[in-house]
């Protein structure tokens, strides 16, 4: 009798372990040929030698990395990193409060406020950032305005610069990082706010000890979400920056579209992932630590 | 007698929505002494959250002021006030251990680290949690989590505690025994507790005074005797325990006491109350404890006669309902001291009842019904 119940419950977890193979089959097959065999043949291209017109010689070279040591290329990485982590703190000042501010409101309004975040989505992303070319080229809204209340004599250099490349990528990832940052702040319990303004602490050290920390896992998320986009973009810097804003996508792009260098593509990818794993890498750190802690 | 907390004419408006403004607290004067266990208690929406966030300052009053100990508190922030607060559902950081959360008000006021460590331990050993200071609040029971919500309250010394509801979400067991706990604890630290509870027979068993609110007003202050045998209304009667309440006129006045009619049909006497003119309407509030109930033989001149109507075996003692008029029934209940020689009634039996004149309350309120009128005198 317990024999053939061991043998029932051994069958059962027999049967739950196939179920689960099932449910993971076709992420599997999707993220082999989609992710796992590309990276491979990026990884591969990155040591041949280029083909006249793209493709690949299959000859094994390593001058494909050489090329890194131009400092053109340190320049455009740099200022790649720059704007991406300045889009992701201008993002951060920006989505905080307002996160906050949502999730704060009483219910029935919450939702109502996140569609307005999220409406913006509904348009095209290029229609979108053209909409700024309207908005900040010398004849545009900006300098009209500023000029016709007098307060500028010539127009300002708005367009085709980083400051409008930031612009755009600051618009275009807010929601991004709004989203996250809403999800850990909807479910912050505000009795403690109260709790700990009763035990004697004042608005910004409630920040700093309570808010803070338990909604940090949001902010990292928001600034993955953000900053990991945000260095490879190469649309907004495109129509937004113009020729003298280049950032590593542009780059990429380039390699394999205009230049059509598919290896040195490759090489400059692959920079760039590892640019992106390191945030994630520590934050995996981070994480783990607090969890051995607790 | 030195006051710990006073309310003078407080009142709180909350702007609603479309424009409805609500009256949550209205003209409301509370006086609560130095060093004693005072209990707000009302039904659920009577305003008892507002009136302690009032105190600790998270809800400024629209009206009136709130002294703590005679300073009055005016728009000072919760963090300047000499009060804690320990709330309904704990409000435990999460992601601090026991001992952090512990610490976190010491911290705030600027205690030396090695004070702190001192006192937290000090805190946890009163509230018995020695030994799980490194435990994170999700690692602890509901009964845990609240003494450390009481800890960190009192590791701060106030001068005053607050209780929102702080057993509310316990069992019945744990919260009975908690209720001897903080009460034993009160005393032991000698600091005034205001304490919010729905739960009437917690605020009996705990307090040294009550306050019964009911729809953001003071019904009656007093002790729990006070409260339990001289209710000053039908409301408090109601509330607190059991009562029978017998709608019934003033006939006469007579030896410094009064003749009710009750129900046009059945007199009773009460020995006091002179003041109440022949005429007037009144409640008589009977406790279901204080009616005892006799077989059909028994001789007492003062005894009712009653019809039984329903039988109820409770454990530790029977519930008895007894057609007293033919519009009332009473609720008799009679303890089970000795099971086997009491006597047994069964339903539709005639017995004999006798309310202790004395024991009866009579209030000065209460509306005959048109239907009653008919068999009432009707005196200028
Ligand atoms: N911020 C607010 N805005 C509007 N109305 C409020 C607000 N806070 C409380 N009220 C209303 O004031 C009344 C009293 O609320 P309060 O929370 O003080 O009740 P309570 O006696 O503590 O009830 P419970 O026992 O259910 O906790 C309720 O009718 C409530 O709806
Ligand atoms: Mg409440």
């Amino acid at each position: 009798m317990f024999n053939r119940i061991q043998t029932h419950l051994a069958t059962a977890t027999n049967r739950r372990r196939l179920n689960l193979a099932v449910l993971v089959i076709p992420a599997t097959v999707w993220l082999f040929f989609f992710f796992v065999l590309p990276l491979f043949m990026v990884l591969l291209y990155s040591v041949l030698e280029r083909g006249t017109y793209g493709g690949v010689e299959w000859q094994f070279t390593l001058s494909n990395y050489e090329r890194l040591f131009n400092p053109i290329y340190w320049g455009v990485l740099g200022r790649s990193l720059w704007l991406a982590l300045f889009t992701t703190v201008a993002c951060l000042l920006v989505g905080y409060p307002l996160a906050f501010f949502i999730a704060s409101r009483p219910p029935q309004w919450r939702n109502t406020l996140l569609l307005l975040v999220i409406i913006p989505f509904w348009t095209n992303f290029l229609v979108r950032i053209y909409a700024w070319i309207i908005i900040l080229r010398q004849e545009g809204v900006i300098n009209v305005l500023l000029s016709s209340l007098h307060l500028i004599n010539q127009p300002l250099d708005l367009l085709f610069n980083s400051f409008a490349v930031t612009v755009g990528l600051v618009y275009g990832y807010l929601p991004f990082m709004i989203l996250p940052l809403y999800a850990t702040l909807e479910r912050f319990d505000f009795a403690l706010l109260d709790a700990a303004q009763d035990l004697g602490a004042n608005d910004l050290k409630t920040f700093v000890r309570i808010v803070l920390p338990l909604t940090l896992r949001g902010i990292v998320a928001g600034s993955l979400l953000v900053f990991i986009p945000a260095v490879g973009e190469f649309i907004t810097p495109d129509i937004l920056g113009g020729a003298k804003t280049l950032m590593m996508g542009n780059l990429v792009q380039n390699q394999f579209l205009g230049a059509r260098h598919w290896p040195f593509g490759s090489v400059l990818s692959i920079v760039m992932i590892v640019i992106v794993l390191i945030p994630i890498l520590i934050y995996f750190r981070v994480a783990d630590e607090k969890l051995k802690a607790n | 007698m030195k006051l710990a907390i006073e309310l003078v004419d407080v009142g709180k408006t909350f702007q609603g929505q479309n424009q409805r403004d609500f009256r949550a607290i209205d003209q409301l004067n509370l006086q609560i002494r130095d060093g004693e266990f005072f209990s707000l208690l009302g039904p659920s929406g009577c305003g008892k959250t507002t009136i302690l966030r009032m105190i600790a300052g998270f809800e400024s009053p629209t009206v009136g002021e709130v002294f703590i100990h005679g300073e009055a508190m005016g728009d000072r922030p919760p963090f300047h006030r000499p009060v804690n607060t320990v709330f309904q559902n704990y409000a435990l950081f999460p992601h601090l251990t026991v001992a952090q959360n512990v610490a976190f008000g010491l911290e705030m006021e600027g205690v030396p680290q090695t004070h702190i460590r001192s006192r937290v331990g000090d805190a946890l050993a009163l509230v018995k949690l020695n030994g799980l200071e490194n435990r994170h609040p999700r690692q602890l029971s509901g009964g845990q989590q609240q003494r450390v919500a009481l800890a960190r309250a009192l590791v701060k010394q106030p001068e005053v505690l607050l209780f929102d509801e702080p057993l509310g979400a316990l069992d019945l067991k744990l919260r009975k025994a908690m209720q001897l706990e903080l009460k034993a604890m009160q005393q032991q630290v000698g600091i005034t507790f205001v304490y919010v509870t729905h739960d009437q027979e917690e605020a009996l068993t705990m307090s040294d005074r009550i306050a019964v609110l009911s729809e953001g007003k003071v019904l009656q202050v007093g002790t729990p005797t006070e409260i339990y045998e001289e209710p000053s209304c039908r409301f408090v009667a109601d509330f607190i325990g059991e009562s029978n309440f017998l709608i019934g006129q003033v006939i006469e006045q007579a030896n410094g006491g009064l003749v009710v009619l009750v129900d046009g049909e059945l007199t009773l006497s009460v020995p006091y109350e002179p003041e109440l003119p022949v005429g007037k309407v009144v409640t008589l509030v009977i406790r279901p404890e204080k009616v005892t109930i006799h077989p059909q033989t028994h001789s007492d001149p003062l005894a009712l006669q009653g019809t039984i109507r329903d039988v109820v075996y409770l454990g530790t003692d029977t519930r008895f309902v007894v057609q007293l008029t033919s519009k009332s029934t009473l609720i008799i209940r009679r303890q089970n001291l000795h099971p086997g020689k009491l006597d047994t009634f069964t339903v539709g039996e005639a017995v004999k009842i006798r309310v202790a004149p004395n024991s009866m309350r009579v209030l000065p309120e209460g509306s005959l019904g048109p239907e009653a009128a008919s068999g009432v005198l009707h005196l200028p």
